[in-house]
């Protein structure tokens, strides 16, 4: 009987929880409204945003955290095979966005800014859990291993494979190329994130694509063996 | 000379990055010459295919953790902004203290030999469970060089793999784990296990007797996946002793033209 009370007390609590998170995104919205006078939303700018976060109005992050969580979570789910820890290191970066905000200059686009931070929270992540994500890519690749006819109803085999395939390239690479295949930027905004010379990236894009038709090959290979 | 500048260009045509005039010249030349044609068809076709990858959504709950954070940052931003009116009142108070007077320096003096006494305590305390600790994570080590030694001599891969996944937990391997991994990586039957070999065997690299085993093994690898991993270990270990085995590889008519083109890359890496 304590039991039962205590559970719905408990669902009552995190009814109540989200109820204030919903009201807390209204309550955020409306703001943002009223302060533009129904302004169109799509019309502001990264970087009026940007610059207003900057200059102390960090409720103006919750626009870019609409207009690029899906691009950042993307980016890196192509790399890593666990959408959890990708949704961590999306937060990651809007986190360093507002920690960092003092940074921003504006001299380059938004999204290379963005793109900047997203590779260094990625960079900071390898280097900090290097044993997990070895364990992470052989634990994807044991599900990946012995498909149940569910997923593989699901998954087209060809889009598996390729995944895994791009997740066997160089990490450096991989995003070079990823940023290049999926992100509609240029040489020189990849060659400005990456801090390489324009020249050097053209070159591994070329080069990491004729890598990749090799691996995917040899997957391939594995795969009608097994 | 021409192939070459045109190839150059292949990365800008696929992004569509080529004003109209330098297109028709691509195109043109592509119609021409049947190589350039054949590498063009091979890019743009993985390019292509990379297209088929479907975007993924993230989960709800990744907006309320973000929104989460952005209130505790506002609520951070505004109680700073509270600390900074109230540090003025504390640098007021303390500057009426009669710092000059015997009494207080005494008084102040008793305090900081208490404080100093609590603080030793405390150390002592910590050094004692420190060792225990010690004790529990080399029995955690063991442990797990036990699991993934047990793991690695199974006849399913799966289990062989998910015995290296073991290994990569354990700190400092012992000489048996190191044997076992090395025996993976030259004799198991499966490309796959032997790939997470090289990886494990990575991590562990510190150790110049597993470099000389993964340059020994580069030669006698029967796949071209498991060479190209070894040479992308050795070159991010900047093992200058491989250059020779890289080199024989290259003169080695019966190796795989793409694992001759990538250990090319690494003696340019190295040298």
């Amino acid at each position: 009987m304590n039991k039962k009370i205590t559970g719905v007390v408990c669902n009552l609590f995190n009814l109540s929880k989200s109820i204030n998170m919903q009201h807390e995104k209204i309550n955020f919205l409306a703001h943002v409204f009223e302060s533009k006078e129904l302004r169109n939303l799509d019309s502001i700018s990264d970087h009026e945003l940007m610059s207003a976060v900057k200059n102390g109005d960090v409720d103006k992050l919750g626009l870019l955290f609409e207009r690029y969580k899906s691009k950042l979570y993307n980016f890196y789910v192509k790399q890593i095979p666990l959408s959890q820890t990708c949704e961590d290191l999306v937060q990651d970066v809007f986190f360093r966005m507002l920690k960092y905000r003092h940074t921003y200059r504006g001299d380059s686009k938004f999204t290379t800014w963005m793109f900047r931070i997203a590779r260094n929270v990625l960079m900071d992540h390898y280097r900090k859990h290097k044993h997990e994500s070895d364990a992470e890519v052989i634990e994807s690749k044991l599900i990946a291993a012995d498909p149940n006819p569910e997923d593989l109803a699901q998954q087209d085999n060809e889009v598996r494979l390729l995944r895994k395939a791009i997740q066997r390239l160089p990490a450096k690479n991989r995003q070079i190329l990823i940023l290049s295949r999926y992100h509609n930027l240029t040489y020189a905004e990849i060659s400005d994130i990456m801090s390489i010379k324009i020249g050097t990236i053209k070159a591994i894009v070329f080069r990491t694509l004729r890598e990749l038709a090799i691996i995917y090959k040899e997957l391939e290979g594995v795969h009608h063996e097994m | 000379m021409k192939c070459n500048t045109i190839r150059e260009k292949f990365p800008d045509y696929l992004q569509q990055a080529l004003s109209s005039k330098e297109r028709t010249e691509v195109e043109t030349h592509l119609s021409q010459c049947s190589a350039c044609h054949a590498e063009f068809d091979e890019v743009k076709s993985t390019w292509e295919l990379m297209g088929s990858i479907p975007d993924d959504e993230p989960n709800p709950a990744l907006s309320e953790r973000f929104y989460t954070m952005l209130d505790a940052y506002k609520h951070g931003m505004a109680s700073t902004r509270n600390q900074n009116s109230g540090l003025e009142k504390i640098t007021a108070w303390l500057s009426q203290i009669p710092y000059g007077k015997p009494a207080f320096q005494f008084g102040f003096a008793v305090v900081c030999i208490i404080i100093g006494f609590l603080f030793g305590r405390q150390a002592n305390f910590k050094s004692a469970s420190t060792n225990d600790i010690t004790e529990l994570r080399n029995e955690v080590t063991e442990m797990r060089t036990l699991i993934s030694l047990s793991l690695l001599d199974q006849p399913s891969s799966s289990d062989r793999l998910k015995g290296i996944s073991w290994s990569q937990r354990v700190t400092t391997p012992n000489k048996s784990l190191v044997t076992a991994l090395l025996n993976t990586l030259n004799t198991d039957p499966s490309v796959n296990v032997r790939l997470e070999a090289v990886d494990a065997l990575y991590i562990f690299s510190s150790d110049p007797d597993i470099r000389q085993a993964l340059i020994k093994s580069l030669s006698n690898q029967s796949s071209p996946l498991v060479q190209i991993s070894i040479i992308n270990a050795l070159v991010e270990l900047h093992e200058q002793k491989s250059l020779d085995a890289l080199r024989r590889l290259i003169h080695n008519e019966s190796i795989n033209p793409s694992v001759q083109q990538k250990a090319k890359w690494g003696i340019d890496q190295l040298s």
